[in-house]
């Protein structure tokens, strides 16, 4: 046990001594990414902070155009609203009810001589 | 006179948007200095890990540079604890990425007919990878200034999951869990990448420096 402690320190040790002596080119390559890794974050910022308020008068822009549309226009469900109504008057007028059955019998009777 | 001054100051609506992006400036170049230090602080590690990972040590830097970019644009805002783990999850991703298109580029060429190298050869310098007619073995490389290089080759030569699996654990002392995090896979497989890695490397090195 104390063998493989061992052997993983000096393992860990070994490769923190290994970036101890990095050669300078690769040291300056190394700062060279870090900058520009930071400078895409400058670049980032600025961007989101001045697209902002855009990005919002747009969003919102959309939304009044959108409500606007939905509600100038007539929806189905209105249309389903009249059609319903219609009926009701419909069902609501007896006279129109039994001239309809009355229509019925006579076709009824006329198919009936006609078979005869 | 002075209190009245400032409240006037803290309720005017001008100068309160000055004063909140003022802050805003302010935190902001905060974020920046510490993802700078973060940056600073891990940048030789990741190096040498793409760089083992990879064979190639500009191969290594544009990983390396690569892992730093995407932690800055996606996750600068997150609390610094957190950067590490994600650091370190970014660059494993990006290595195994640069495995598969290195595993397909090189499976194009073959059918093409040319049998590409090896970056770890052609990278390679051949006075260091020429055998030694001294005698001088593992152990003598080890105990001098350049001991680390019998472990970076055997490392090299492990597959890529016991490579991470060793270098997360050990070396940048993480926990199973977020080894796991980091190599994006289960805490089994990482105890089993790590322990046949830790096998591999002492069964090659242990005799010679242990």
């Amino acid at each position: 046990m104390s063998s493989h402690n061992d052997f993983l320190n000096r393992s860990r040790q070994q490769l923190d001594d290994s970036i101890e002596h990095l050669d300078g080119e690769t040291l300056s390559r190394l700062n060279q990414a870090r900058q520009a890794a930071l400078a895409s974050q400058q670049k980032h910022s600025p961007f989101s902070r001045n697209w902002l308020p855009a990005s919002v008068t747009a969003a919102l822009s959309l939304a009044v155009i959108g409500s606007w549309l939905l509600y100038s226009t007539p929806r189905p469900d209105n249309l389903v609203q009249t059609a319903q109504l219609d009926d009701l008057e419909l069902l609501s007028s007896s006279t129109d009810l039994e001239l309809l059955e009355e229509l019925e019998f006579i076709n009824w009777l006329v198919e009936e001589e006609n078979a005869g | 006179m002075i209190a009245i001054t400032t409240t006037y100051t803290l309720n005017s609506p001008y100068q309160l948007g000055q004063h909140h992006q003022s802050s805003q400036e302010t935190s902001a170049l905060q974020n920046q200095q510490a993802m700078n230090r973060f940056l600073s602080g891990i940048e030789r590690q990741a190096f040498r890990m793409a760089e083992i990972a990879s064979g190639s040590r500009d191969d290594a830097l544009d990983l390396v540079q690569d892992a730093m970019i995407s932690l800055v644009k996606s996750y600068a805002h997150k609390p610094e604890a957190e950067w590490g783990p994600l650091f370190h999850r970014i660059l494993q991703s990006k290595i195994r990425d640069y495995y598969r298109r290195n595993s397909v580029r090189n499976k194009l060429l073959g059918w093409l007919g040319f049998h590409p190298k090896d970056p770890q050869e052609e990278n390679a310098d051949p006075i260091q990878t020429a055998a030694d007619t001294q005698g001088k073995g593992p152990q003598d490389i080890l105990i001098n200034d350049d001991s680390g290089k019998a472990l970076q080759d055997a490392l090299k030569a492990l597959p890529l999951r016991q490579q991470q699996a060793f270098l997360l654990r050990n070396w940048q002392a993480m926990s199973v869990a977020e080894t796991a995090h980091a190599m994006g896979c289960s805490e089994g497989s990482v105890k089993t990448h790590y322990s046949r890695a830790v096998h591999q490397l002492r069964t090659q090195l242990e005799e010679h420096h242990l």
